[in-house]
């Protein structure tokens, strides 16, 4: 939780930490920093091939990848659970057809199409979003049908039916309620698939070439040949970050399911 | 009496848990003799599983048993693990209850009983012991390469208690072997069970929250709360006349029918079995005792005679004013 | 008690399709009536369809074909006529925790129902009304608790509640106790005679148990794969049973004294396939022992289907399916 804040604040604060200029260093008619530099020469991170700071590249490129990582997985999100819970709930044709649109994207494999999109509506930011966000829903959608069909046999719904409930109110009372917590949960793990989906592009250089993402410094420094030359503060600093964010979030996500879910609220409360 | 073939001796079990400490049996004693019936009786929670459980030592590491359990002398607690191997099943064994999930689902049932054989008399004739063991359950012989699931219930118990006798055990302990059963089926199982017993002459202990049953199955009758027994004795007398008002009250929650006592009259008690974490001080079924005394939250009565071949712990069946 | 009957069940038929292309006729031509005021305690094994006739009863099951007439208008299955016909029918369920969502709170639990009924007046005084009613007292100290803290019979005490909150003339109790201990039983049962008493509810007991049935029910109906065999005042039932089938079942509950067992063969039969004639004749000892034979109805029991007639010098309304009557 504390690291995810320290990441979402670098990143809303980006221009106080860091100055964006120096990612243009290639364009910009001063380089005032050295190429190579390793950071005891020059801190906090040292410089790139171009004599861009890394520093400064690690705080923008933390904007670009929760953005990316969020807003890829709010849209998978929003997709998959409806899908999900019209499906389950609906049942009939309405949820087979669903199915059947699930598995077709499901069994899409995520990076030829990601090239192909990328190739066909160009490299940029929203493209990218787009594309993780439509690729990752089916999994979501899956598993918020599979909740939501357990949940529409539980007793306490026939009870709310025998109570004299419609289906509106037994969605909005007993269903949505117990698919909530799964939701968030998933959606915090989506969110580092997401951010490893859009490393993972940036890296084979279907990232947007003008913004910096973690991805992408990974990217140059590997065709900078970082490895190499041995510049450890190049690539480690940002693989370094995603994981850090992954695992937080992932660990959040933990968190918030037993947060929303009064047995475990309890028995965390006795354990304390 | 008869040497006790089973004497079971101040027994306790404590759970230690993440949620805490949990007594489940507090210091129960009692004798089987070869050949004879003892029932146990309790609800969810007073310890009657833990005991057969702590009788085979088949419960989850970290659990604290203490007391003696004597098998012919010997006491299962101390046992070195390869002699506890060939006790249990040759000497005791265990019918459960869940008959679906005390069998493994995709395993022919035969092979099962085979497999217990087998490990306990290497050599013998696994295979026609298995078609004989079925039978003497009622089930015919070629069930035996049937899977659990094309079993109906009272197939798969009948299959449990051919598992259990198949190392021609002396001592059963029978966990609530009719649990989940038809009323109907319940009849043929308890039925098999009593007629299994007779012509093998098995000592069997019988644990069921089902009180009135026992009076058909068991010649003895103890009834638990809260870890201890609180009545034993004949099973027909416990159930018609206990001493203690537990006991009476379990025993009313079973009506006779046909008895104008109990029509349009359903009698329970107040309240709850009490969490085993947290016993009411005294007896610890003051809470809820109809005749208790005020001084009942201040002390636990021993188990104390009432009449010969019968114990209750109450302060009412000591008598008098103390 | 009045001499229109509350419910009235004719003809009920509900089949449902079974693995292999076979049909379980789950209900096989039930009739059946309830009657103001009463207990009526439907008994039989698993698998006899007591459970489908109970959420048949209750409109969550549409039956393939027959008619139930509820206070003599027949049950429509618009969800607005559902909608009003469930405030008057409720039921209970035999396992309190189930039924009861987790994530709700007591006061939850109970006040849905006023909710979705959109009942005028003061939620939180009806709510404390209901739980008081059903033995939760102070009310206010359940409100905010959710089922897990609560014991069996108070969970089963919350269903209760929020079932009696809508003031239903009709009690539908699938299994009431049978989930929860035996000393917590006489209690919960007490309950529902009491709301007999003071609420003037009428109850439909569903059990197996014929010990909880000589306890509470005013009535009995035995019900066997899909069929009632025998209905008839309780206590005449239990002491003077004319369907072999009530025998057996009867002299097989340990609580009986002083009658032989008699224990049926084979387990709760298929309703995928149902026998001809009389339902029960492959299991019966009347036919089995050759009794049926001597009777000269043996041929009958194995070919002709019947239905229930009343038994001829028993009490008023003591009706049995069986040849040999």
């Amino acid at each position: 939780m504390l690291v995810l804040g320290v990441f979402v604040a670098a990143a809303l604060a980006a221009p106080l930490l860091a100055d964006e200029a120096n990612l243009r260093a290639i364009t910009a008619d001063a380089r005032d920093y050295p190429r190579w530099a390793s950071p005891a020469e020059l801190g906090p991170l040292g410089t790139d091939s171009l004599g861009r700071p890394i520093w400064d590249q690690l705080v923008y490129g933390s904007q670009v990848s929760l953005l990316v990582g969020i807003a890829a997985t709010v849209i998978a999100i929003v997709i998959g659970t409806v899908v999900g819970v019209v499906g389950g709930f609906v049942g009939g044709w309405t949820d087979a057809a669903l199915a059947r649109l699930t598995e077709w994207f499901l069994v899409i494999p995520f990076l030829p199409l990601a090239i192909v999109l990328a190739a066909v509506l160009g490299p940029s930011l929203e493209n990218i979003v787009l594309v993780i966000g439509i690729t990752s829903w089916p999994v979501t959608a899956r598993l918020i049908r599979s909740q939501v069909l357990s949940i529409k046999e539980r007793l306490y719904v026939e009870r709310s039916r025998a109570l004299g409930a419609s289906g509106a109110h037994i969605m909005g009372r007993h269903v949505l309620p117990s698919v909530m917590p799964l939701v968030i949960a998933n959606a915090t793990l989506t969110v580092p698939v997401a951010i490893l989906s859009e490393t993972a592009l940036a890296f084979l250089g279907l990232g947007d070439p003008t913004r910096v993402s973690w991805g992408s410094m990974l990217e140059d420094s590997f065709s900078a040949g970082a490895l190499g030359q041995e510049a450890w503060w190049w690539y480690l600093p940002p693989g370094l970050c995603v994981i850090a964010v992954v695992l937080s979030f992932t660990l959040v996500g933990r968190a918030l399911e037993g947060i929303l879910d009064p047995r475990l609220r309890d028995s965390h409360a006795v354990g304390r | 009496m008869t040497v006790p073939i089973l004497r079971v001796r101040d027994l306790r079990v404590t759970y230690r848990g993440e949620r805490g400490v949990v007594p489940a049996v507090r210091g129960v004693s009692f004798e089987l003799g070869p050949g004879e019936t003892l029932g146990l009786a309790g609800e969810s929670g007073c310890g009657k599983s833990s005991i057969a459980g702590a009788l085979l030592r088949v419960l989850p590491r970290g659990t604290e048993v203490t007391g003696e359990v004597l098998l012919d002398g010997e006491d299962v607690l101390t046992m070195k693990p390869g002699r506890l191997r060939a006790v249990r099943w040759s000497e005791m064994a265990i019918v459960f209850q869940g008959a679906l999930h005390s069998l493994n689902p995709v395993q022919r049932v035969g092979s099962q009983i085979a497999e217990a054989i087998e490990l306990h008399q290497p050599g013998a004739d696994a295979r026609g012991r298995v078609s004989e063991l079925l039978e003497l359950v009622g089930l015919p012989a070629r069930r035996a390469i049937d899977y659990p699931h094309q079993l109906s219930g009272g197939q798969r118990q009948r299959v449990l208690i051919a598992l259990a006798l198949a190392c021609n055990p002396r001592v059963l302990v029978a966990d609530e072997p009719t649990t989940a059963l038809d009323v109907m089926v319940q009849a043929q199982v308890l039925d098999l069970l009593q007629r299994l017993q007779r012509e093998l002459g098995l000592a069997m202990l019988f644990i069921t929250h089902d009180l009135s049953m026992l009076a058909h199955v068991c010649r003895r009758t103890a009834v638990m709360y809260a870890g201890r027994i609180v009545e034993e004795g004949p099973s027909e007398d416990v159930f018609q006349r206990a001493a203690h008002p537990y006991a009476a009250a379990l025993a009313a929650a079973f009506p006779v029918i046909g008895d104008p006592a109990f029509r349009k009259r359903p009698v329970g008690l107040v309240g709850d079995p009490p969490d085993p974490r947290e016993l009411p001080p005294g007896c610890p079924f003051h809470p809820r005792c109809a005749v208790a005394r005020p001084d009942c939250d201040s002390i636990e009565v021993e188990l104390w005679p009432v009449a010969a071949d019968r114990r209750a712990a109450c302060v009412h069946v000591l008598g008098g004013p103390r | 008690m009045s001499d229109e009957p509350l419910l009235e069940a004719r003809g009920l038929h509900v089949r449902f399709p079974a693995p292999r292309g076979a049909t379980a006729r789950a209900l096989d031509g039930v009739d059946l009536d309830v009657r103001r005021g009463e207990v009526l305690a439907l008994v039989g094994e698993s698998g006899c369809g007591k459970t489908t006739l109970a959420r048949t009863l209750l409109g969550l099951e549409r039956p393939t074909e027959g008619e139930i007439r509820f206070e003599g208008e027949p049950l429509r299955y618009d969800q607005r006529f559902l909608r009003s016909y469930r405030r008057r029918v409720q039921m209970v369920f035999q396992d309190p925790m189930g039924a009861l969502n987790p994530r709700q709170t007591v006061y939850e639990a109970v006040a849905e129902g006023l909710r979705i009924q959109r009942l005028a007046g003061d939620e939180a005084a009806r709510v404390a009304g209901a739980l008081a009613r059903s033995g939760l007292r102070p009310p206010e100290r359940f409100f905010e608790r959710y089922p897990y803290e609560l014991s069996g019979g108070q969970r089963q005490r919350v269903v209760i509640a929020g079932a009696m909150a809508l003031e239903p003339a009709l009690l539908v109790a699938d299994e009431p106790v049978s989930s929860l201990d035996a000393s917590v039983r006489g209690e919960i049962l007490a309950l529902m005679l009491e709301l007999v008493r003071e609420a003037g509810v009428t109850v439909l007991v569903v059990t197996h148990d014929l010990g909880l049935a000589w306890n509470i029910a005013d009535r009995i109906a035995v019900m066997y794969l899909g069929r009632i065999v025998e209905e008839g005042p309780a206590q005449e039932l239990l002491s003077r049973p004319r369907h072999p089938y009530t025998r057996a079942l009867l002299s097989v509950v340990p609580e009986v004294e002083g009658m032989e067992q008699q224990i049926l063969v084979g387990e709760a039969p298929d309703p995928t396939r149902i026998p001809p004639g009389c339902r029960f004749h492959p299991r019966c000892p009347l036919v089995a022992s050759g009794e049926a034979a001597r009777l000269g109805i043996e041929e009958r029991c194995r070919t002709r289907d019947l239905g229930l007639q009343e038994v001829r010098g028993a009490g008023v309304g003591h009706r049995a399916a069986c040849h040999a009557l």
